[in-house]
Order: C-alpha cells, then sequence, then structure tokens
C-alpha cells in the first residue's frame, strides 16, 4: 500500500476515460493496412509504431508506397471489437427463474491490474449478458495480495452505486490480502475457496514504515463506512488493520466474539469477553476459510461453481461464458476484457522501465549527434515515448503510480514539455 | 506469534487430525475385489449387465476409445457430459464430449442411450472392437483397471523442482487421463555439499512464495482439468519450500525415510526492519496462506502453525485410535508432545537434536508422526509398495508417460546451460574485430541469445544446484538486455550515417 502524503491531490485526480483504440491507418499501394500511431513524418515518408498484443515495432513506410492515410480513426480490429460487443451472447434468452451470472476475476495488485475506471468499462458488457433488472449475478472472484490504498474508496464507490444497484454481488475469495480485502469489505456476500484467505489490512510503503498519524485514523474512518456498506462489525477490520503504536495492545486491535444461541454473532474489540479468540495482542487477522465460516463471516465454502450456486441458494445458475482451459468457470466477454486489461498492465509494469531508459538514451544520443543521424534518432526516441503514452493510456493509474504525477493535467505537461525537447533536439542546425 | 485458541469447529468434513486414508483404504480392497477377473474386450452384455454386477447405483458411459467409464453423471448438455467417476470410493469430476461417447446408461433407468444414431447398430460395441478377429480379446488393453502415472518432482529446489518441468510434466499426464498421480517429492536437502540436511536448516521463508506457481498447478489448474487424477503425494523429501506441498494432494504416503517441514523461520523474517506492525502483517498474511493450503487438502491448519513458528506448542491426544491435537503442553498422561516453544532458552533445540532430527521446536513431519497424527495412509519404500498402499498392487496398470524423460530432460538443459552460459558471457565480453557492423552485430546476437534463456528459464536459472549458483545470476535481466540491444541498434545508426558520402 502506498503512503496517503498525495492522498487530498490523488482524491481530486480525475482518471481520464479510457481512450479508445483511435489509431491512424496507412493504406499501402499494395493494398496492405497498416494500423498504428504515426510518430515522425518526413517529406511523406512516415515512421509508423504498430502494437502487437503488448509488443510494439516501428516500422518505415515509404512515401512512394502510400496509397493513402486516415488519421485518428478507429482500428478495423477495434471496430470488430466494438461490433461483437454490440451482439447478445450466443445463448439465447435467459430462461425464466434461471438467473444468469458471470465470475469477473479480480487479480494482481489493486489500482493496477483492476481498478475502479475498469470495472465502470466493464458495466455496459455484463448488463447486455445478465440484464439489468438487478437478477443477474456478479461473481468477483478475488485473488490478490493488495495494492494502492487510494484505490479503495474508488473501488467500494464503484461496486456500491453502480454494480449493486444492478446486479447481485458477490465476492469469491481465493486470496484478498489488504487492499483486496478492504475492497471486498463492501460486499455483503463473501464466499471463500477452501484455500482462501482475506486479511492482513496494514497500510505501509518504503523499509515496512506502517500508515500512522492522520493518515491512520482517515483510513480507520474510512473502513468504518466500507464495513458499514458490508453490513460487518467495524471489529473485524481494525483487527486486521492492526495499530501502528506498539504500546497498543503489541501493536494490534485484538478480537473476539460469541454466538448466541439464535445464531447471532457478537464482536468484540479485545481477546477475553468472546468466546472464541480471533486476534490475541500483537497480531494482524487474517482470516482463513475455516474461521470466517465459523464466525459467520463468510456465507460458505465452495470450491467450485456447483457449490457456490448451492450455497447462494438457487438450484441454477446459467454461467455466461465459454469454457477455457485452466480456469474454473466459464469466461464471459466482460471477463475477456479484464484479462486482457490485466495481461496488458503487467506488461506495461514490467517493461515501462526499459521504454524509460530506452528514451532518455535515445533523445541523450540525438542531442549529441550530427546532422546526419540526429533524425533518426529523435524517430526513435519518439517511438519510445509513444510506448510510454501508450502505457499511460490504458492504465491512467500508471500516471500517478509511475510517474509520480498527482493530475493529469501534470501529465500532459510533462509530454508538452518532452515533445518539446525533442523537436528542438531535431531543428539544431 | 501465538495463535487464537480454537475451539470445536462444524465439522466440514475434513480429515483434520483423522485417519484421512481409513475410507480410501477400504474403498480400494473393494475395488480390488469386484475387479478380480476383467473383461478385456467388454461383451456386448457387458454395458447392460453392469448393472447386474453390483454397480447398479452407477451410471456407465462407454467411450469411442474402448474405455466404459462408471460413476455419477452431474450434468449433461446437448453437446457435454460431466460426470462423477467412481472407483472404489474415491471419485473424480470428468467432462465428455459427446462426440467422444458411444453410449450413455444410466444407473436409474438402464436405459442406453446410443450417440450413434444409428438404429440398425445393436451392439455398440461394434464401432470400437478393432476390425477383422473381433475374438482378439488379448489386442484391447484392459480400462477396468486403475491407471497409474508416477511423475518424479526431484533434485535442486527452485532450480529442478521448478515450473517449466512440472509444467511439462502434467501436460503429459492431462494427457493420459490416469486414475491416479502419484508425485515423488524428493528435494536435494544438503547443508553443504558432501553434508546431510538437518531439519533446522535456515530457509527463507519466502521459499514457500517460489513454490507458489508449482502449487498453483495443483491447487487451481488442475481443477479444471476433464478428468482430474486421485492425487497421490508420496514424501520422501519435502523440506523448505515444498513443505506445504503434499497437502494438495489426496493422499499422503511417506517414505521410511520422508520428512515434511524445514520452513520454521517466519518469526525471524524481516529481523527488526520497520514498524513491528507491518512484519506482523508480513507474517500474518503468508500464514494464512500456508493454512489455506492444508485446509484444502482436509489437513488440520494447526499443522502448518506447528512447522512454521517456534513459539507455537502442539500436542495431540489418542481418542480411540484417531490423534486429537490441541493447543499447548501434555498435562495428563497419553498426552504427547508435538511441539513446545523453542523461543525460550531452555526449551530451544541444541544443535545434536537438530542433527538427530529430535528437536520440537517446529514441527517436522516423518513417516511415523505422519501415521500417529493420521496425515499418511502409509509408508512405501518402492513403487511397488505404494501401489500396495493404495490397495491396487495385484490389480493396476501404470501408464508409461514421459515424466521421467521431461525431468531428467530438464536437468541436462539446466547441466548444460551452467557450463554454456560462462563461456559465452567471456565471449560476449571479448568480441573484437575489423568489422564494426559485425562485432556490433555480434553483440546483439548474444544478448538476443540471453533474453531467449530468459524466456526459457525464468527463474529456474537463478536458483543452484550443488551448491553452485544457478548460470542466470550472471546474466543481465530481461530490461537491462533490451537496453543494451538497442544501445547496440544506436551504435548501428551512427556508424550508418558515418559511411555515408
Amino acid at each position: 500500500m502506498r503512503t496517503l502524503t498525495t492522498l487530498a491531490a490523488v482524491v481530486a485526480l480525475t482518471l481520464g476515460a479510457f481512450q479508445a483504440v483511435a489509431e491512424d491507418i496507412v493504406t499501402l499501394t499494395t493494398g496492405e493496412k497498416i494500423e498504428g500511431q504515426i510518430v515522425r513524418e518526413v517529406d511523406g515518408n512516415i515512421w509508423v509504431v504498430v502494437s502487437y498484443g503488448a509488443i510494439e515495432r516501428e516500422r518505415f513506410v515509404a512515401a512512394v508506397d502510400i496509397s493513402s492515410i486516415e488519421r485518428d480513426a478507429i482500428s478495423t480490429e477495434a471496430a470488430a471489437a466494438a461490433k461483437d460487443e454490440q451482439k447478445a451472447p450466443k445463448d439465447t434468452a435467459p430462461r425464466p427463474g434461471v438467473p444468469r451470472g458471470a465470475v469477473i476475476s479480480l487479480e494482481g495488485t489493486v489500482g493496477m491490474e483492476f481498478n475502479a475506471f475498469m470495472l465502470e468499462e466493464l458495466i455496459p458488457v455484463l448488463e447486455e449478458d445478465l440484464g439489468s433488472d438487478g437478477s443477474g449475478i456478479v461473481v468477483f472472484k478475488i485473488r490478490s495480495g493488495g495494492g494502492a490504498l487510494l484505490e479503495i474508496q474508488k473501488l467500494s464507490d464503484m461496486i456500491e452505486y453502480e454494480y449493486k444497484p444492478r446486479f447481485q454481488v458477490v465476492a469469491w475469495i481465493d486470496s484478498a490480502i489488504s487492499a483486496a480485502a478492504m475492497t471486498a469489505h463492501a460486499i455483503e456476500e463473501i464466499y471463500f475457496m477452501p484455500h482462501g484467505n482475506y486479511g492482513a489490512c496494514t497500510g505501509w510503503s518504503g523499509n515496512l514504515q506502517a500508515v500512522s498519524g492522520l493518515s491512520y485514523v482517515q483510513v480507520l474512518i474510512d473502513m468504518e463506512k466500507i464495513s458499514e456498506r458490508g453490513g460487518y462489525d467495524h471489529t473485524i477490520m481494525k483487527a486486521m488493520q492492526g495499530h501502528p503504536d506498539e504500546n497498543h495492545f503489541g501493536g494490534a486491535w485484538p478480537l473476539s466474539y460469541t454466538i448466541d444461541e439464535n445464531g447471532d454473532v457478537t464482536w468484540f474489540q479485545d481477546a477475553d469477553t468472546g468466546e472464541v479468540v480471533l486476534n490475541e495482542p500483537g497480531d494482524v487477522l487474517t482470516l482463513t476459510s475455516e474461521q470466517a465460516l465459523a464466525a459467520r463471516f463468510s456465507k460458505g465454502t465452495a470450491r467450485n461453481l456447483d457449490e457456490l450456486a448451492e450455497l447462494m441458494k438457487y438450484d441454477e445458475i446459467e454461467w455466461i461464458g465459454e469454457p477455457v482451459e485452466d480456469r474454473v468457470y466459464p469466461v464471459s466477454r466482460a471477463e475477456q476484457q479484464m484479462i486482457r486489461f490485466r495481461e496488458r498492465t503487467s506488461e506495461d509494469q514490467r517493461r515501462l522501465g526499459e521504454y524509460f531508459a530506452n528514451y532518455n538514451i535515445l533523445k541523450q544520443a540525438a542531442a549529441g549527434a550530427n546532422e546526419e543521424s540526429r533524425g533518426k534518432l529523435v524517430g526513435r526516441a519518439r517511438s519510445h515515448l509513444g510506448s510510454i503514452k501508450s502505457v499511460m493510456r490504458t492504465n491512467p493509474n500508471l500516471i500517478l503510480f509511475q510517474l509520480n504525477l498527482p493530475t493529469e493535467q501534470d501529465y500532459r505537461y510533462w509530454l508538452e514539455d518532452e515533445e518539446e525537447e525533442l523537436r528542438e533536439i531535431a531543428a539544431r542546425n | 506469534m501465538r495463535i487464537p485458541t480454537r475451539r470445536r469447529l462444524q465439522n466440514l468434513g475434513f480429515r483434520s487430525a483423522r485417519r484421512p486414508g481409513a475410507a480410501l483404504a477400504a474403498a480400494m480392497v473393494a475395488f480390488a475385489v469386484t475387479a478380480v477377473a476383467p473383461p478385456t474386450v467388454l461383451p456386448t452384455t457387458h454395458v447392460a449387465s453392469a448393472q447386474d454386477a453390483g454397480d447398479a447405483s452407477l451410471d456407465v458411459i462407454v467411450l469411442k476409445s474402448g474405455r466404459v467409464v462408471r460413476g455419477k453423471i452431474l450434468s449433461e448438455t446437448p453437446t457435454n457430459v460431466r460426470i462423477n467417476i467412481i472407483i472404489g470410493g474415491i471419485s473424480a469430476p470428468a467432462e465428455y464430449s459427446k462426440t467422444e461417447i458411444v453410449s450413455i446408461t444410466r444407473a436409474a433407468d438402464a436405459q442406453t442411450e446410443s450417440d450413434t444414431g444409428d438404429s440398425a447398430t445393436a451392439d455398440p460395441m461394434d464401432l470400437i472392437r478393432p476390425r477383422g478377429n473381433q475374438t482378439d480379446d488379448t489386442a484391447v488393453e484392459d480400462f477396468s483397471k486403475p491407471s497409474v502415472y508416477f511423475m518424479p518432482l526431484t533434485g535442486a529446489f527452485g532450480a529442478e523442482i521448478a515450473p517449466q518441468p512440472l509444467e511439462r510434466m502434467l501436460d503429459d499426464v492431462r494427457r493420459a487421463e490416469p486414475d491416479f498421480l502419484v508425485v515423488e517429492i524428493d528435494r536435494d536437502w544438503r547443508l553443504g555439499m558432501f553434508t546431510e540436511g538437518i531439519d533446522q536448516q535456515a530457509v527463507s521463508f519466502d521459499e514457500f512464495f517460489t513454490a507458489e506457481q508449482m502449487n498453483d498447478m495443483f491447487l487451481r489448474d488442475m481443477q479444471n482439468w476433464r478428468k482430474r487424477p486421485h492425487i497421490v503425494m508420496w514424501v520422501k523429501n519435502a523440506m523448505g519450500g515444498i513443505a506445504y506441498t503434499p497437502f494438495l494432494g489426496d493422499t499422503i504416503i511417506f517414505h521410511p525415510d520422508g520428512r515434511m517441514g524445514g520452513i520454521g523461520t517466519l518469526e525471524e523474517m524481516f529481523g527488526g526492519t520497520g514498524d513491528h506492525v507491518v512484519r506482523q502483517k508480513q507474517r500474518s498474511l503468508r500464514l494464512g496462506q500456508a493454512r489455506g493450503l492444508a485446509i484444502w487438502g482436509g489437513y488440520d491448519p494447526r499443522l502448518v502453525d506447528a512447522m512454521t513458528l517456534r513459539s507455537y506448542e502442539l500436542s495431540y491426544r489418542d481418542d480411540g485410535g484417531v490423534a486429537e491435537l490441541f493447543e499447548g503442553t501434555p498435562s495428563n498422561p497419553g498426552e504427547l508432545l508435538l511441539t513446545e516453544d523453542g523461543t525460550i532458552t531452555q526449551n530451544s533445540d541444541t544443535l545434536e537434536q537438530a542433527v538427530r532430527g529430535t528437536g520440537n521446536d517446529v514441527l517436522t513431519i516423518r513417516e511415523e508422526s505422519a501415521k500417529r497424527l493420521g496425515i499418511s495412509l502409509g509408508t512405501a519404500e518402492t513403487q511397488d509398495d505404494v501401489l500396495d498402499v493404495l490397495g491396487i498392487l495385484r490389480n493396476h496398470r501404470v501408464v508409461d508417460g514421459r515424466a521421467d524423460e521431461i525431468m531428467q530432460s530438464w536437468k541436462d538443459e539446466l547441466t548444460r546451460l551452467s557450463r554454456r552460459i560462462p563461456k559465452e558471457l567471456e565471449d560476449f565480453q571479448n568480441i573484437e574485430g575489423d568489422n564494426p557492423r559485425r562485432v556490433i552485430g555480434q553483440r546483439i546476437r548474444f544478448l538476443e541469445k540471453f533474453k531467449g534463456y530468459h524466456k526459457r528459464y525464468g527463474q529456474s536459472m537463478m536458483f543452484g544446484r550443488d551448491f553452485r549458483p544457478g548460470p542466470g545470476n550472471f546474466l543481465p535481466n530481461e530490461p537491462q538486455i533490451n537496453v543494451m540491444i538497442e544501445q547496440a541498434r544506436i551504435e548501428l545508426m551512427q556508424l550508418d550515417d558515418c559511411v555515408r558520402p
């Protein structure tokens, strides 16, 4: 989790709309179409950056080979994808009395591989496939080691105000640690997989430094509100967050509970009062599936979708999507989008350092190069800057988390400065 | 870290401290008895008479491959059938496309549904009998015997016991669709080149995360197989990062010298770095994930605590032949100590206890304790012993899989890589020549090759074998290589411009 030092700025951060794939389309005299981004033009000759999945390659096209150029067009692939997304699911109309469900995997780092704006992107497709009358079921299958503290409120709001009014929302816990558990905490219906674990929500940064002071108190209060959304006692999340002061019960919020004859659970923020102790002084709570079930925190433990449906008290749920190797659930169109986004983000994060290093090397090389080489080197530098831009377009959260720029406007200023610098270098005599 | 007091929980069907294999053992005996004289080619009436042969409660599917599958049909769509295959007392789900099916006979009505659509075909077995001599029974494999696939997970952890060879081996297992998969876990566990390893070697707990990708294959990936075999974890040495992996099997069998543990360093992780609460968070999440693996397999998660935490005290009592675990030290006759608080100086294991393997700061599960605690089904020194413990020694067929070949091939590749990389690095650093273009081109070629090693071998290249560092440690990482390639291309570009008139 990140520090809250830029919390105020980031709260004001407006994540840019996920830009659709508007690209340039170059038609050659041979009839071949090249879709990509034109990064340089000299005397009608062009350099185009073309994407192949997560890989980008620069391609030179001579003026004599060009038949036409369409700028900022929607690519044919995107058009086809958009057209696909217009289609109703292969399976026909819903069967009476049988709700439809879709599993959406929330995996990776909170704020990176999944975030609020990506969840928002999925809603239209989910509505098409599940209906919007509230009978559709969205299962968030969560497997995440946590991530950005700053993203939790956005995700929680997205779930509370956009998903719950449209669908029955359920969390199915594979592993929800830290920010991932805090995200799921807004969901009333939580089920665990047998090996599931949930908790360890201590905020920290750097060299294992705990979030403390005002920031810590702010998070405690925020999580009280989110606990209410899910219908969970405040004491539970506190036990998962721990306390930055080691003098406070050994840096902990102890936790115990008692279940009465009616099956009602009463929680206590100590290790003495309740019949069952879940968190001792000095510890930070991570629930196992057994503990979650016994404490009535989870609604049950399900190994697969059949068991999940049974626990949800449905005779049958029509799970939308196609069976895919190595996945225990059918992959719906929305889930396909999520998977693509996640894979792209992971690759981008892995290579962003490389893009920056190459960009800076080329910029420096161009600045010191002779006239013959300078143009080419500037062109290549632009290509790597284009890769950086592409990464930020795919996941605007990286503007803050990787570039350390608090707003999108700061990012645009940075880009303008870089492009201006490249123009100056290219123009030198 | 003290663990919260455990109360009696609702029985979730976990094996916990009970003998996990009693039901399995009985079922295997039953299976062996009923399968004494299996036919090699099923006679025409076999399908119908399956109902008469004591399997009246089972549905039967005949496949075009000749296999006969018995169990409980879970669901049927126009294109697929899902069935819970039952062999003795073991069941495992599988899914078949109807294009593979000759007939389906449900136990309820014994009505046979043929997929041929050809009402003139009186005997569906005609579709799968070999042409010509249809009485040649010996030509057809006996699919009524349970099939067993032996797979080694052996060698240096991280390098040889690694995701890449495991993935390839499991691909082969998946294709073979055996009834049983016996995973032989035997990690190379040594303190020195010529010194056997002791239970409490200083192994970082985060070896567990190195094993995570492999654990995922058992825990997650295999759940979606069309036919998931019954997984038997045969424990010879499951120490360090691989200590929890046996919990992911359906059955555990120990070698007489078998050991499971060596991961008791969680409390020492992070030392005094940072704030206490953050260190506790890190320990808590790791322990939570490790406990989850035990719960998945139906084992008591307190075993994980005992294996992982030096401060944890665990004992057991014999409750009518079943070991009942409890926290704390024995206070009554008949109660036995498993682990005591090793953070208290007078309790701390001595070096001699560590070498003898009699220490109790943390739990190392051995053959005897595995039996007493009901963790293992039995003890097996050889593959035949494993089959005997499973009750199928006299009635089984071993699948001729490629796992051994894959594992050996992987080890050979790593050996060649260990010799090749240092030499290639030296050659890379000594590239010279009169033609600068050629020199730069050679550099790029070497760099592309190094990049290829990263793609193919990943992290396994970083782990050592035989106390030598992994060859990957000498290579630049992949992003660094990409930057070096770009620099070389810049040089080429500038060279082109220099030579142009």
